[in-house]
């Protein structure tokens, strides 16, 4: 059920943080692994190689398709969608502006919807296909930390993914979102610089496990869904926060 | 606390090999369950009410050099649930995974339910995954580490299907008996979670009209019902360190159905 010798799995956000832990497990799995990411260097073109490193600029419909097209066309098909890429701000609700709005959607919500809108026809000719996309807790309780257009952006994913599920249910192809708490990657120090670097104090004291999560907890997560193991597993969103939001 | 796992070896953090695992019912979900356990290394302990059931399991999973013990259990009854876990602990000194799937159903218009098949589904379903989880938490309480998983229902969720009142009443009841373990036994090291299910190919909906089986498959998004197989990954998910950081939840296994509906 872990078996991924054979398949594509290509993951976007995935120069640090959960996703790049996740491409590392996918790659011991077996599996051809294209990592996606807006900090990768543009010169490379794709190989088909055992694992590679990409650059994508997921607010750029026509830099997606053209990525995902080469790696289709590459590799023959493509197996695995993880959407990670996102950008994530503290800012009071009054004060966000009209750009930062636009970015945040952009990035967050549009260009998930880009990548799933590129794989899906190819995974619709093989009959076989799983989308996997990063949410966030605060997409299902409006933000504690994070600013309103993250939160707003990751509630579309969550949504965006069932649409995704229902649509692909009829060619065996899955989608589900994964809801993750507090993790303890770099992305933190958004709150940490914003709040003061006593910020997770209180997201870990509101955590009936009492501290943040690890990135390889959630990136378990992600190959759990992507794998056979999650086979009739879809229009779901799993959350990973430790217990919180249960009391 | 349970200590933080920090490995990356993808298969030690899915693995259930050598661990001691108690799954309550054999019925066609919780025998399908076992025999994973048993052939991903895990030392197995299977319960249930009827002997019968057990003696068959046994020599169905001997024949293909498997080993697991079987044990009688009366869920409602706190004296034998008490012995069939102190008689694992006496043997093996802990108890990591308690997966408890022992549960009845009974189809009736909820006017005319009669009170004695209400309260004896309520005692089974309800009563007996209080009882179960009370006795593995305490265990693994003393431990600092443990897994419970239970079997919901989309039934708990929705009137996913009609003439089931107390069915769909105790799974409800399962999904919070649950969400408080967890949220209890959080700072102990147990991860507590259920899974929902919807329709699943087992005896307990065997046997119904044609109408029955058009209405589910016309519904779920896959086009038909959910195999006890296709239970077996999300239990041993839920049953590993892949899950360490996941609890209270409930995972729909459901084929894609709950995602036409407005639940959230």
């Amino acid at each position: 059920m872990l078996n991924f010798e054979g398949k594509t799995v290509v993951l976007t956000g995935a120069a640090g943080g959960i996703c790049a832990l996740a491409a590392g497990m996918f790659s011991d799995l077996g599996a051809r692994v294209v990592k996606l990411d807006y900090r990768f260097s543009k010169d490379k073109k794709y190989t088909g190689g055992t694992i590679e490193e990409l650059f994508i600029d997921v607010t750029d419909r026509e830099n997606v398709f053209d990525v995902l097209g080469q790696v289709a066309t590459i590799t023959g098909g493509i197996d695995v969608v993880v959407n990670g890429a996102g950008i994530l701000r503290s800012k009071p609700f009054v004060d966000i502006t009209e750009e930062e709005w636009d970015a945040m959607i952009n990035v967050n919500l549009r260009g998930a919807f880009f990548v799933c809108q590129a794989a899906l026809p190819v995974m619709m000719e093989q009959k076989r296909g799983a989308f996997v996309n990063i949410a966030s807790i605060s997409g299902q309780v409006g933000g504690v930390m994070a600013a309103a257009d993250y939160s707003a952006s990751k509630a579309g994913i969550i949504c965006l993914t069932k649409s995704l599920a229902k649509t692909g249910a009829q060619w065996g192809i899955r989608a589900n979102s994964i809801a993750p708490g507090a993790i303890d990657t770099p992305m933190l120090d958004v709150y940490r610089k914003y709040w003061g670097s006593n910020a997770l104090d209180k997201e870990i004291s509101n955590c009936p496990m009492k501290r943040l999560g690890r990135p390889e907890e959630v990136a378990s997560v992600i190959v759990f869904l992507a794998s056979e193991m999650a086979s009739f597993i879809t229009g779901t969103c799993i959350d990973v926060n430790g217990g919180t939001r249960l009391n | 606390m349970k200590e933080i796992t920090r490995s990356h070896i993808i298969e030690d953090l899915f693995s259930v090999r050598g661990k001691k695992v108690l799954i309550t019912g054999s019925g066609g979900i919780g025998s399908v369950i076992a025999m994973a356990f048993a052939e991903n290394g895990a030392v197995v302990y299977l319960a249930d009410l009827l002997e019968e059931k057990l003696f068959e399991m046994r020599k169905t999973l001997l024949a293909q050099d498997i080993e697991i013990t079987t044990l009688k259990m009366d869920v409602c009854d706190k004296t034998s649930v008490e012995k069939c876990f102190r008689h694992i602990v006496d043997k093996e000194k802990r108890l990591d995974i308690l997966v408890h799937t022992a549960g009845i159903g009974k189809s009736n218009s909820a006017t005319d339910f009669p009170e004695e098949d209400i309260r004896r589904i309520i005692d089974v379903n309800l009563i007996g995954t209080i009882l179960t989880n009370q006795h593995a938490a305490r265990i693994m309480e003393k431990q600092g580490f443990g897994k419970i998983v239970n079997l919901g229902s989309i039934g708990g969720v929705m009137a996913h299907t009609f003439r089931s009142l107390p069915y769909a009443a105790s799974k409800a009841g399962v999904h919070q008996v649950t969400r408080t373990f967890a949220a209890e036994m959080a700072k102990h090291g147990i991860n507590v979670n259920c899974i929902a299910p919807t329709w699943v190919n087992t005896p307990l909906i065997a046997g119904k009209d044609e109408d029955y089986y058009r209405n589910i498959n016309h519904s779920v998004p896959f086009g038909r019902m959910c195999e006890p197989d296709e239970l077996v990954g999300t239990v041993l998910f839920l049953s590993s360190d892949a899950s360490n950081f996941l609890t209270g939840q409930m995972i729909l296994v459901d084929g894609g159905w709950s995602a036409t509906k407005a639940v959230s």
